[in-house]
Order: C-alpha cells, then sequence, then structure tokens
C-alpha cells in the first residue's frame, strides 16, 4: 500500500494534462510527464541556466503567462492560452492554485495546464462556419435591388469581405472582353498592406496566356501555394503573376450556363500559403454569386442600351408617339408629343389622361376610339383628326393607334402615332381654291372672249355698213351727176350725209358702252327718286313731244353709281318714247318689295316684244326693227344690261306684242354688297 | 324652156337696208329683171311673202321666186333662220338662194354653204364690183342653168 504522498505522487504524474509545482520564488520544483513532453516540445524553452537549472525554469511562453497572473489580481483560473508546438498549435486553459501552511503562509504553487485545444478546434471550425455562412449572405444580400451603377462598388466591396475573411492581400475579378479574345482585370481590391504592384491590368491578350486559359476552359480551380507548382508551359502566366508580387493564389473561374465569362481570384504575397478546400468551396459560392451580378448588371447594360437607343429614336422622331394603358392614362410620350400637351418634361404627363389637358370634347373623341382600340384589338388606322395647340391654333393629325398587348394577348392599352399634316392639308385646299378660281377665271375668260368676238364682228359690220355706203354711194352720185339728173344727185347726197350721220352715233353709243363697263364705278347710297327726277328733267322736251304721261311708284334708295343709275333710267325710259306704237305713251317707274329684295323696273303700253327675241334685245348691235322702223344703234339695251350686271343685278324684259313691255330689273341690296 | 323664158323671171330681194334695197335696184336696173324684182325688209315678210299669208296673202302679189336674193344679218328673224325654213320646206327647197351680205366671215360662208346656199356674194364695196356681180349672177342663173320647174 503506497502512502498518502506516493499516492498523490503517482495520480500527479499520471495526470493526462500537465502540472507544474512551483515553490514561492516561481521556480519549478515538480512537473509531471505531461508537463515535460509539453516543454519539450515548445521551442522557446528557455534554458539560459544549463541543464540542471534548465529543469527548474519554465518555458518563456508559460513564464510570462504565469507572473501576469501572478501579479495581477485576476482570478488564476479561465486563462487561456495558444502554444505552438511541434506537433501543431495546442490550447490550454491555465490554473494557477496558491498553496499555504496552516498559518497561511505561501508555500508554494500548482500549475495545472487542461488542454482543451480539441474543444477549441471545433469551437474555432464553428466560427469559421458561421462567419463564412455570414460572408456569403451578406454578399448575396449586397447584390439585391442594386442600381446599375453600383454594381462594381458593391462587387468590389465584396472582394474586400473575402479577402479579409481569408486574410489575403489582393482579391480581384478578371472578364473576358471581344467575345473571349481578352482579358481585363474590371474589379480588385487589396490590403492596403500589400507591397506588391497590383494594379488593374487590361485588354491582356488571352491567347497568350494558354494554360490559364485552358484551365479555365474546362472550369478548374487553380489553387497554388508557391508559383513554383506552376508547370513549365505556363512560363507566361508565372511571369505576369511574379511581376504583380502574387507568391500564392488560387483561381476561381466565373461561368454561366457554360459560358465562361473569367475568373475571380486571391493573392498573398506569402510563399507557401496554402488554400483549403473549406476555403476553396467558399470561393466557389462566392464566384457563383459574382457570376449571377455581372450576369445581371450584363442584362441589365443590354437592355438599358436598348431602352436608350429606343427612346432615343422615338424622342427625336418628328411624329407625335404615346402609349396609354387600358384607362386611356399616358405611360409615355415621346419629345414632339410631350411639347404637344404642354409638357416640359414626359413626367409632368405620365398618368394623366387626355380630359386633363384637351378640351372636353376633343378628349371624350379620343377617348371612345381608344377603348374601341382596345375593346376589338383592331388599330384605327389613318384618321384625320384635329387637336388643339397650347396656343388654341387646331392642328390637323393623320393618326393611327394600335392595340398593345402583354404577353397572354390581353390589351394593355395603345400605342400611337400621329403625324402633323396640317400643313399639307391647307396646302392642298389652297392648291384646291386655287384651282377654284383659276377655274373660275378660266371661265370668265372665255365668257368674255366669246363676248368680245361677237362684239367685234358685230361692231365691225355695223361699222362697215354706213361706210360701205359712203363709198357705193359716191359712186352712186359720180354716175347721177354724169346724168345730170338733179333729184338723184339730191337723193345720194341725203343718203350719204345719214350714213355719216349714222356712223358718228355709232361710234358715240360704241364708246358709251365700252364706258358703262370699265369706267371706275363710286358705291354710294343713292336716292332713286332723286335720281329718276333728273332723268325726267333731262327728257322732258321728248316726253312732251310724244304726249307722254310718266308715274311712278315710291322708289327706295339703293346702293350703287349713281351717275350709271342714271344712264339706266334714262336709256329705258327713252326707249318706251321710242317704241309707243300708235297709243299715246303711258310709262310707269316699278318698285315692288319681294323677300329677296327690290325689283325696280319701267313699263310701257308700247308695242311690245315677241317672247323668242326677249333675250337677244340685250346684246349689243341687236335691232329688231328695219332703221326705215325705228332709228338707233341697238346698243342702248346692251349698256343697261351692262350698268345692272355691274351692281349685281340682273335685267329682263317680260313683254307679249302690242301688249307694251315691263323691264324689270334687281340691283344688289345694301347688306349683300357690303362685303364688296 | 320657151315658155318659161316667156314668163318674167321673179327675183325676191330679202333686204333690210333701205339703201341697200337701192343699191341693188340700181345694179338691176339695166336688165329685164328689175321689174319683177320683189322687196321685202326683213326675215319674218320673208317667209309672210313665200308662204303667201299676211300682207302677201294675195298670190298675185306675191309670185314664187326663181331666185332669193338674202341678206344675212337683219333684225328680228334674220338671214341664217330664214335660210334654214327654206330648206326644210320641200317645196321652197328647190329656190336657189344667193346670199347678199357683208360678212366675209368664214364661219358663216361655211354655214351658208351647210344650210344648202346655193351662192355667196359678198357685198363689195365699190358699186362698179357689185353691178357687176348681180350682172354675173343673172346670166349665171337665167341664162346657162336650167332651173327646176
Amino acid at each position: 500500500m503506497a502512502s498518502p504522498s506516493d499516492l498523490y505522487l503517482r495520480i500527479f504524474e499520471s495526470l493526462h494534462d500537465p502540472m507544474i509545482l512551483l515553490d514561492p520564488a516561481g521556480n519549478v520544483v515538480h512537473r509531471n510527464l505531461a508537463a515535460t513532453t509539453l516543454f519539450a516540445e515548445t521551442p522557446e524553452t528557455n534554458d539560459r541556466a544549463g541543464a540542471d537549472d534548465a529543469n527548474r525554469h519554465l518555458p518563456t511562453w508559460l513564464d510570462e503567462t504565469l507572473r501576469s497572473l501572478m501579479s495581477g489580481i485576476r482570478r488564476m483560473a479561465d486563462e487561456y492560452k495558444s502554444v505552438k508546438t511541434r506537433t501543431g498549435t495546442r490550447h490550454f486553459e491555465i490554473e494557477l492554485e496558491r498553496i499555504v501552511d496552516d498559518r497561511g503562509n505561501l508555500q508554494g504553487m500548482a500549475v495545472i495546464l487542461h488542454d482543451i485545444t480539441e474543444l477549441k478546434e471545433a469551437e474555432n471550425a464553428v466560427r469559421y462556419r458561421s462567419e463564412f455562412g455570414r460572408i456569403v449572405s451578406e454578399i448575396s444580400s449586397r447584390f439585391v435591388g442594386v442600381f446599375l451603377e453600383e454594381y462594381d462598388a458593391v462587387l468590389e466591396e465584396s472582394l474586400r469581405g473575402v479577402g479579409q475573411f481569408l486574410e489575403a492581400d489582393t482579391a480581384y475579378v478578371f472578364q473576358f472582353t471581344n467575345s473571349g479574345a481578352r482579358l481585363s482585370m474590371t474589379h480588385l481590391w487589396d490590403s492596403g498592406e500589400f507591397d506588391g504592384p497590383m494594379e488593374r491590368i487590361s485588354d491582356l491578350d488571352a491567347a497568350a496566356l494558354p494554360w490559364w486559359l485552358e484551365r479555365l476552359q474546362h472550369a478548374e480551380v487553380v489553387a497554388l501555394s508557391s508559383l513554383a507548382e506552376l508547370p513549365a508551359e505556363a512560363a507566361a502566366e508565372r511571369a505576369l503573376l511574379e511581376s504583380q508580387g502574387v507568391h500564392s493564389l488560387v483561381h476561381v473561374p466565373l461561368h454561366y450556363k457554360g459560358e465562361v465569362l473569367g475568373f475571380m481570384g486571391l493573392g498573398s504575397e506569402v510563399q507557401g500559403r496554402t488554400w483549403t478546400q473549406d476555403e476553396i468551396n467558399l470561393l466557389k459560392i462566392v464566384a457563383q454569386v459574382f457570376t449571377n451580378a455581372l450576369q445581371h448588371k450584363r442584362a441589365e447594360e443590354t437592355l438599358g442600351y436598348e431602352r436608350n437607343l429606343l427612346r432615343t429614336v422615338v424622342d427625336n422622331l418628328p411624329d407625335y408617339i404615346y402609349a396609354k394603358d387600358a384607362s386611356s392614362r399616358f405611360v409615355l410620350n415621346n419629345r414632339a408629343h410631350t411639347r404637344l400637351l404642354r409638357a416640359n418634361a414626359p413626367e409632368e404627363v405620365f398618368g394623366k389622361t387626355d380630359y386633363d389637358i384637351f378640351p372636353r370634347g376633343l378628349a371624350d373623341q379620343y377617348f371612345a376610339d381608344e377603348q374601341q382600340v382596345i375593346e376589338s384589338g383592331q388599330a384605327l388606322v389613318n384618321r384625320e383628326e384635329s387637336v388643339l395647340t397650347e396656343d388654341g391654333t387646331p392642328r390637323w393629325l393623320l393618326t393611327t393607334k394600335v392595340p398593345w398587348f402583354d404577353k397572354e394577348g390581353k390589351p394593355q392599352g395603345i400605342v400611337g402615332m400621329s403625324r402633323d399634316i396640317t400643313q399639307r392639308k391647307e396646302l392642298a385646299q389652297a392648291l384646291e381654291s386655287h384651282a377654284q378660281l383659276l377655274e373660275q377665271a378660266n371661265e370668265e375668260l372665255r365668257l368674255r372672249n366669246q363676248e368680245l368676238d361677237e362684239f367685234t364682228y358685230i361692231a365691225s359690220h355695223d361699222l362697215q355698213e354706213p361706210l360701205r355706203k359712203l363709198i357705193a354711194f359716191s359712186d352712186v352720185l359720180q354716175e347721177d351727176m354724169k346724168a345730170g339728173d338733179q333729184e338723184e344727185v339730191k337723193r345720194d347726197l341725203g343718203i350719204i350725209a345719214s350714213a355719216a350721220q349714222r356712223m358718228q352715233t355709232l361710234v358715240k353709243d360704241l364708246l358709251a358702252l365700252s364706258r358703262s363697263g370699265r369706267q371706275s364705278m363710286s358705291w354710294e347710297s343713292v336716292d332713286l327718286s332723286d335720281c329718276v327726277a333728273l332723268v325726267l328733267d333731262t327728257l322732258e322736251v321728248r316726253i312732251r313731244e310724244e304726249g307722254a304721261a310718266v308715274e311712278q311708284d315710291d322708289l327706295p334708295p339703293v346702293m350703287g353709281d349713281r351717275t350709271l343709275l342714271a344712264q339706266l333710267y334714262q336709256n329705258l325710259v327713252g326707249n318706251a318714247l321710242k317704241f309707243h306704237g300708235d297709243k299715246r305713251p303711258v310709262i310707269r317707274l316699278t318698285a315692288e318689295e319681294t323677300p329677296d329684295g327690290w325689283i325696280l323696273g319701267v313699263s310701257d303700253n308700247g308695242i311690245g316684244i315677241k317672247k323668242e327675241y326677249a333675250e337677244q334685245i340685250f346684246a349689243p348691235f341687236k335691232r329688231l326693227h328695219g332703221r326705215s322702223e325705228y332709228e338707233g344703234t341697238g346698243i342702248g339695251l346692251a349698256i343697261c344690261r351692262k350698268i345692272v350686271e355691274r351692281h349685281g343685278g340682273k335685267i329682263w324684259v317680260e313683254s307679249a306684242p302690242g301688249e307694251g313691255a315691263h323691264f324689270k330689273f334687281t340691283l344688289d341690296t345694301e347688306e349683300g354688297a357690303a362685303g364688296r | 324652156m320657151t315658155a318659161q323664158r316667156m314668163k318674167p323671171a321673179v327675183i325676191l330681194l330679202v333686204e333690210d337696208d333701205p339703201d341697200d334695197q337701192e343699191l341693188t335696184k340700181r345694179a338691176l336696173r339695166s336688165s329685164k329683171l328689175l321689174n319683177t324684182l320683189k322687196i321685202v325688209s326683213d326675215g319674218e315678210e320673208a317667209l309672210d311673202y313665200l308662204y303667201q299669208r299676211g300682207n302677201y296673202a294675195n298670190p298675185d302679189e306675191a309670185p314664187r321666186p326663181e331666185l332669193i336674193l338674202l341678206d344675212l344679218n337683219m333684225p328680228k328673224l334674220d338671214g341664217r333662220a330664214v335660210l334654214t325654213r327654206i330648206k326644210e320646206d320641200e317645196n321652197l327647197r328647190s329656190i336657189p338662194v344667193v346670199i347678199l351680205t357683208t360678212s366675209s366671215r368664214e364661219e358663216d360662208v361655211a354655214r351658208s354653204y351647210h344650210l344648202g346656199v346655193n351662192s355667196y356674194i359678198t357685198k363689195p364695196v365699190r358699186m362698179e364690183g357689185f353691178i357687176r356681180a348681180i350682172q354675173d349672177l343673172e346670166h349665171y342663173w337665167f341664162d346657162l342653168v336650167v332651173l327646176p320647174s
């Protein structure tokens, strides 16, 4: 049976945890086997005092820890220490017990090193895992809802997170450009303590790095703890890495649906830095997050590019382009249409309807059209419609509205395109009215020409008549003079004189006719009673000679030319005095008010006119009677017609042979003529 | 033929102008035709004469003419209308019509021929020429042409 002392010693020796007994001065009095083994494995054992002494001393790391424990007021237990041994890092919880005698004097100290290495390692593994998870979730959540322009910053921030977590000196992303022909570093982080001249390398010739390229094409991870591990054919890659000051690295490809976009990498300036499978796994996950982010960015860029392109095209079209939702609210307007809607920017009209902008009538029309398009699914093509611009002037638009469907074919609204055709329309209208004017002018010209032709013919005929007589009877006169027939000579001379007289009258009347059509005309209020009184005064002698009775209705005031109207009455009354037949002339100046205005006239009880001649008497030189019956040039009524027509009226005759004639005419009313 | 020769040829002059009537008379003075010259002064009278109505209801006063000298420009019914009426009438159509006019307008000439006029004489300005034209006419119609009876 061993003494208690022996028993303690045996237990002491066989303890798995190292245990040391110290004297009050801190010198080792005793240590167990575990302690001896630990100290032997600890390279920094303090052996300054020789082999024997060495056994009395503690290793430096423990000595320092214990001294700080003893001098401090901290609890002796719970002190934790990691120590590197030849077999790896070990972790200890240090317990220090004071040994005192009955009187309380310090006799020594017992130190127990509880080996918690396994526990610690498990704990570290858990912490690493949780940190790992945190990093991954942090990185992936960073990319949620990121704006296009923030992608690069977020990605570099993520590189920092991974780089720091894995204690690398630098982290970076390379991407292929030019369909895989070039490689550029697009993102970079470095620790700040990194000495390497790592900088953004751009536009590398991918073909110059064949080994690398091949690894990427096979989606292989490249992990090197030293550049020496690179094979001989990777000389170019090695030179590149050396120039960047990287001695160990890990590269993980970024691939999306079989396409390699590039790779992400971590580098360290530490030679021999090994990359664990855990680390590589983490990088693979991060690479996947990066790939998604880059893909998303690329898609958004493409979308943005297309949207921009379309926007630019649509905005710069001079036509009005717009889209509306199913309730006819604007969701898109190009620049031209924005202006038409009286807005400065498209946002101002976004969500508004035509009712917010146009008068109700127009808005109703547009709304009805659009609902029809949406309900029927049929486009409205090339509808001409009017619209009011900002300043209220109407414009003409040629509008097409087409339905706009979602993926399921459900109508979402309409897309409208309108072209301003106001100018074209005005031009067409102007052209049309020009053409009409031209046609009118042509027709007038044609009539004028015809009239002139007729006039010239008749005029020359009528002028030739007296002339011919002058010449013919001069011949006759000579013969008669030769024959000495005085009676004949006298008659010949009479004929010659009267021919000359006719000629003179004719020329005078022609001049009057020409003047009645051409001379400038005044436009004033004319009291017809005054006008007529003057005419009757002029004709007084003839009225007396013929014993004529002249009566008159109340004559209204009219608008016109006083002189021309007087001439009109003079000719008409003159005719009435002339063609009276056997009866005593009774002449009446008539005035009759009708819904269309006044009908004025001169009636007589004379010989009258056959119905078939009622029209032609107004043509110049047209006479119904031989010269032997009634004198005259046949111009009087032509002048009357001209005067009435110049007053915008009409002249006609109502008559029958033997029953007198009633010449009637209208004049343009004051109101009707006001526009002249 | 001989019998016809014996009967004096009647000429109807349709002319509104008294001076021209005088000139025509004078041109015919030298010929025997003057005595049988009948004169009317407008188109209506001419038709009255030819249809023997109105003032010419007595057939003795209005014998059927062998030749009509017709002025174109006359008041009321003008020469063209008279010509049309004559040529539309079965009975009158065969009477030769010679237009006497101052008009030398192509249109008038063409229209007259179209209406079936037999000859066209533009009234010459000089008397001498007019007399010759009338004499030529007389010679042609009454000496050379066999007229339908």
